[in-house]
């Protein structure tokens, strides 16, 4: 039943802490996997992906009480997923001490011990060029390219102008597409 | 304008290779993850939860009520007043200064109307001397030279024209108390008495 209902109905049920388990466990189910496939994209592994999932599901169960309904829940908990995920990029990078093209490499060791990757196959050579990117132009490019976000939508999680996202998109884009004919 | 909504129009206007490839998610997620997924969530939230329990519950039930009273409006109308530094305020005209420039004043001018008047002499004897060597003859004008003391007279000049730039300097006792006698009494006592004074000031 609670699946049923819309967002705001759902926030609104939670903060008069009337069935506080049921209707988050229903706004989990509800974006759980759309959440799950942007973080996997970005960190590579399920492990990772499932702490950073758990990270930010509490963080919404925490801070859901404030929610202010000026933004829609699924943005809200978008930004909130993306900013984990690099967050935790952030902290791998620091636990390691080494520089950002090093964190490129273990993202790319790491795809090399995902099940079934061939480097031959296109797709698996996508997801390597796709960790040669920088943060933002990886964020921007797997959010356009895989969830087919509409720009409008992405400037409000990323907080970033279209125009620039637009640009970051096209950059990111050309520097696949290099990746692809030269290697 | 190109309708670059369209997520593959807009890809394929950038990079045709790219486009070309196929959207397939290639990475594989552990059976169940999704269905089991909320569970485990909320008990980890569980977990939380109780993991920050407040150390004193009875403290926690106590509402977070400021019991102080402060005045009404007394915030809205909180102003800071800095006193204003007033600043010492000194008379240059004072009786004591007017003194004090006016027996310095008179010191220097009268040192200064002596240097000019001793220049003066000096030079209308030089002028003198040279007019009357060029109405006499070479060898008189030796003649007299050798019988006279006119050299010595003339390097006595020279060594006292020399002496007069260094005046200021060297003033000698017999000057002054000529001088001193030219000024009269009463100044010369308010400008000894200033002295004595200046003088316990910086003793003290």
């Amino acid at each position: 039943m609670l699946e049923q209902l819309d967002d705001i109905t759902l926030v609104k049920l939670f903060k008069e802490n009337k069935q506080r388990e049921q209707v988050f466990t229903a706004i989990v189910k509800r974006y759980q996997e759309r959440m799950y496939w942007q973080i996997r994209r970005l960190v590579v592994s399920h492990d990772d992906a499932d702490d950073v999932m758990q990270n930010v599901f509490i963080k919404a169960w925490n801070a859901l009480e404030n929610f202010r309904e000026d933004a829609k829940l699924f943005t809200w908990l978008y930004r909130i997923a993306t900013n984990e995920s690099l967050t935790f990029l952030d902290q791998a990078k620091r636990r390691a001490s080494v520089s950002y093209d090093d964190v490129s490499d273990t993202l790319e060791n790491k795809l090399h011990s995902e099940k079934d990757f061939d480097e031959k196959k296109a797709v698996w050579k996508l997801q390597l060029a796709i960790q040669q990117l920088p943060e933002k132009q990886r964020v921007v490019f797997t959010l356009r390219y895989f969830e087919e976000m509409p720009y409008e939508e992405m400037s409000e999680i990323l907080e970033t102008s279209v125009g620039a996202l637009k640009a970051s998109y096209h950059h990111a884009v050309k520097k696949i597409e290099d990746y692809i004919l030269n290697r | 304008m190109k309708d670059f909504n369209n997520i593959i129009l807009e890809l394929t206007h950038i990079s045709q290779t790219v486009a070309d490839i196929p959207n397939n998610n290639p990475f594989v997620v552990p059976d169940a993850y999704f269905s089991s997924f909320q569970t485990k969530l909320l008990s980890r939230i569980e977990h939380e939860n109780t993991r920050f329990q407040p150390l004193s519950p009875l403290l926690e039930s106590l509402k977070k009520e400021n019991p102080f009273v402060v005045p009404e409006n007394y915030i809205s109308s909180f102003k800071v007043s800095i006193p204003q530094k007033e600043g010492l305020l000194v008379s240059f005209f004072s009786i004591k200064n007017m003194l004090k420039y006016a027996a310095a004043a008179a010191i220097v001018g009268i040192i200064a109307t002596f240097a000019v008047l001793s220049n003066k002499t000096e030079e209308k004897t030089a002028l003198a001397f040279t007019a009357d060597r060029s109405a006499i003859s070479e060898d008189a004008f030796a003649l007299y030279l050798s019988e006279s003391e006119l050299v010595e007279n003339e390097q006595n000049l020279n060594i006292e024209i020399d002496q007069s730039e260094s005046f200021l300097v060297n003033l000698n006792p017999k000057l002054i108390s000529e001088i001193l006698t030219e000024i009269p009494e009463n100044d010369i006592s308010t400008y000894m008495s200033l002295l004595e004074f200046e003088d316990l000031n910086s003793m003290n």
